[in-house]
């Protein structure tokens, strides 16, 4: 007989599952989103939507994994084959897969980043090297070229899903459990001497009246308690911008890696009365104290502190600190005297463990199709995974970012979580049953959960994602004008997506013209950023431009004929995406044939009745 | 801490109370429990 894998302790679990949940968005994104959107204000948004939809979701998750594997199967077509009982359910459990493969083809990439960065701080290359120049040599970016690579990048690269494939090959609990159980420690202590050095400067302007803290710094401009501010100081107006409770839900999602099938998979490998709750309650806190406390005092207090508050705000006014991390922290490192290449190893190397202990929850869904659904062995399936990225990752790693790389970070990376989720609790509250659904997320649970969400999963959570599955879809531009210069008449617009069509109507601002967002499902799929891109590219060109000289048209022209060759370069990879959902369609259906031919299919699912719940589950 | 606001510290206070309540809370009673995965099961 066969020896089940499992986990080998509960602690593990939890490190687990917080490893897969806290990666570099945590430290790079929440606090560019929380300053862009409200401060303070914002994390009201995001404690609702974490409430309403995250911990839900989470329980949802942990629960359908762990009765999918109660019927032997630890991956989403399975997982949502075994609950649905229609053959289509099968197929949409698919995205578990398909978006983990495109995800991890350039999650790994940046994750290989992270490791030169960390082995190129702690050698105190960044004293001589500016991190854009060391960033263009390990990418090899090359403006408006379609290549886009360097042998060091590459090198690390392949060494990096080297190290994922070796760790998803020992297994559960001798992979990446004593991964994350090694990793996420190391991980929060970085975190907190990194936050507590950065909070210690003092800039010099302060130098009498600080003095005996012994770490003046005459580079610093500002207070990092600035930075603080800037993150906690609540713009209470901003809670009626439904962009703001938009971004926040947004985060939410991401933050907890809910929708890509990760969770499922981890939970398939739990007993039919291993608690959920109490664990994915952990698991989901945890990543919370990564984000909103660790994440939220280093990457603003320090850049504050050496940038000043203005050119920060600028830097973040996207919402992503992405630039700030791998662009400008090695150069504000050097500030820091001999702790520079060590606060540089720590930064990156934090970095990196979120980064693993993510991907290697990317791979382990993959993984464990192969192994349930084909018998293959934990190696052979190892290799799999590292077979079936190979084609996927090495476009990333070869061609400019804005093609593959951009293209999978939005279509797998943000778009089909939102759909997958919004099926598995529409699946698992309304079709598995409500009743059913409470039960099953109750089993075994150490931990009571009030009976209010019961309702909240049933109705909030399938609303929340439905309307924000609709807002990603059909985002419009919303551009409005904010301002008119008197002298040159020269207008100033902003774009504000949803806002102004919500609030328009309420006499507030005026309801512009719809025009779809460059960055929306349907803009994305018509292009409209490129067409965007290419309008204030030709009015650049215009004989009125004043600062129009030879230098500036000739970069503008090279611009102008780069924008084809990207556009034909995506329709590629949005042909090669709906390639890999199809050939995992057709592993999905070949698989599900054979157990057929096998006979072994597990039997029908007892229906319950309303109102009643069913004692024990019918097993294979 | 001078140059934060009242307002902003207010708001870190609540928000950090409300995670750091919870997360340990959460481990409290996962570390107290006597229930604990693993052992051996064949399939």
């Amino acid at each position: 007989m066969a020896k089940k894998e499992r986990w080998a302790s509960r602690l593990g679990l939890v490190l687990a599952m917080a490893g897969n949940a806290v990666g570099l968005g945590n430290f790079l994104r929440f606090p560019a989103q929380a300053a862009a959107n409200g401060g303070g204000a914002f994390l009201i948004p995001y404690l609702v939507a974490l409430l309403v939809m995250g911990v839900p979701l989470i329980w949802v998750e942990w629960a359908m994994g762990r009765y999918g594997g109660q019927h032997g199967h630890h991956s989403t077509p399975g997982i949502f084959d075994s609950i649905g009982r229609r053959p289509y359910w099968k197929y949409i459990g698919v995205f578990g897969l398909w978006s983990n493969l495109i995800i991890a083809s350039f999650y790994l990439y940046i994750e290989s980043w992270t490791m030169a960065y960390s082995a190129y701080s702690l050698l105190g290359g960044f004293q001589f090297t500016p991190p854009d120049r060391f960033f263009d040599n390990i990418t090899g970016n090359v403006p408006n070229s379609i290549w886009a690579f360097s042998v060091p990048g590459l090198v690390m690269f392949a060494l990096c899903i080297m190290i994922n494939i070796f760790i998803l090959s020992r297994g559960l609990a001798a992979g990446i459990e004593l991964v994350s159980k090694i990793g996420m420690p190391l991980l929060i202590l970085f975190a907190i001497v990194i936050a507590i050095r950065g909070l210690l400067i003092v800039p010099g302007s302060e130098a009498a009246t600080a003095a005996s803290y012994n770490f003046v710094d005459t580079k610093a401009v500002a207070s990092p308690f600035e930075g603080l501010r800037f993150l906690w100081e609540p713009k209470f107006t901003s809670l009626a911008d439904p962009k703001v409770w938009l971004a926040a839900a947004g985060q939410i999602f991401f933050t907890l890696s809910i929708g890509m099938g990760s969770i499922h998979c981890y939970a398939s490998y739990l007993r039919e009365q291993d608690d959920v709750v109490l664990t994915g309650s952990s698991a989901a806190w945890t990543n919370e104290f990564c984000e909103v406390i660790l994440g939220g005092s280093i990457l603003l207090p320090i850049a504050v502190a050496y940038l000043g508050l203005q050119a920060v705000q600028n830097m973040t006014a996207g919402g992503s600190g992405f630039g700030i991390g791998f662009m400008t922290f090695p150069t504000l490192f050097q500030n820091w005297g001999v702790l520079a290449p060590v606060a540089g190893f720590l930064w990156f190397g934090l970095l990196f463990f979120a980064a693993i202990t993510s991907s290697l929850a990317m791979g382990q869904p993959i993984m464990s199709f192969f192994q349930t659904e084909f018998g293959f062995s934990r190696p052979k399936s190892a290799l799999a995974f590292g077979a079936m990225l190979l084609p996927f990752a090495a476009p990333v790693a070869f061609l400019n970012s804005r093609s593959f790389f951009d293209e999978f970070d939005y279509w797998a990376g943000t778009f089909a979580l939102v759909v997958l989720a919004t099926a598995e609790t529409v699946l698992f509250a309304w079709v598995f049953g409500m009743d059913r659904a409470w039960a099953e997320i109750a089993k075994g649970a150490d931990m009571r959960v009030p009976r209010v969400f019961y309702y909240i999963i049933k109705y909030v959570t399938p609303v929340f994602l439905i309307v924000i599955l609709i807002a990603f879809t059909l985002k419009p531009e919303g551009k409005v004008v904010i301002g008119v210069d008197p002298v040159t008449k020269q207008v100033t617009t902003e774009d504000r997506g949803w806002t102004p069509y919500i609030t328009g109507w309420f006499g507030k601002e005026k309801v512009p013209g719809w025009r779809w967002a460059t960055d929306g499902m349907i803009g994305l799929l018509l292009y409209r950023d490129l067409a965007v891109e290419r309008e204030t590219l030709e009015k650049q060109l215009l004989p009125t431009n004043p600062a129009l000289n030879s230098e500036l048209e000739q970069s503008t022209r090279a611009k102008l004929a780069f924008l084809p060759k990207l556009q034909t370069l995506r329709q590629i990879d949005r042909g090669a995406m709906v390639f890999a959902f199809l050939f995992f369609c057709g592993l999905v259906w070949y698989s599900w044939r054979k157990r057929a031919a096998n006979g072994t299919e597990p039997p029908e699912r007892p229906k319950a009745e309303k109102g009643k719940t069913i004692p024990k589950e019918t097993k294979r | 801490m001078s140059h934060m606001s009242r307002e902003a510290v207010i708001m870190l206070v609540l928000v950090w109370g409300v995670i750091l309540a919870n997360m340990l809370y959460c481990f409290y009673r996962l570390l107290t429990s006597e229930r604990q995965l693993g052992g051996d099961d064949h399939e």
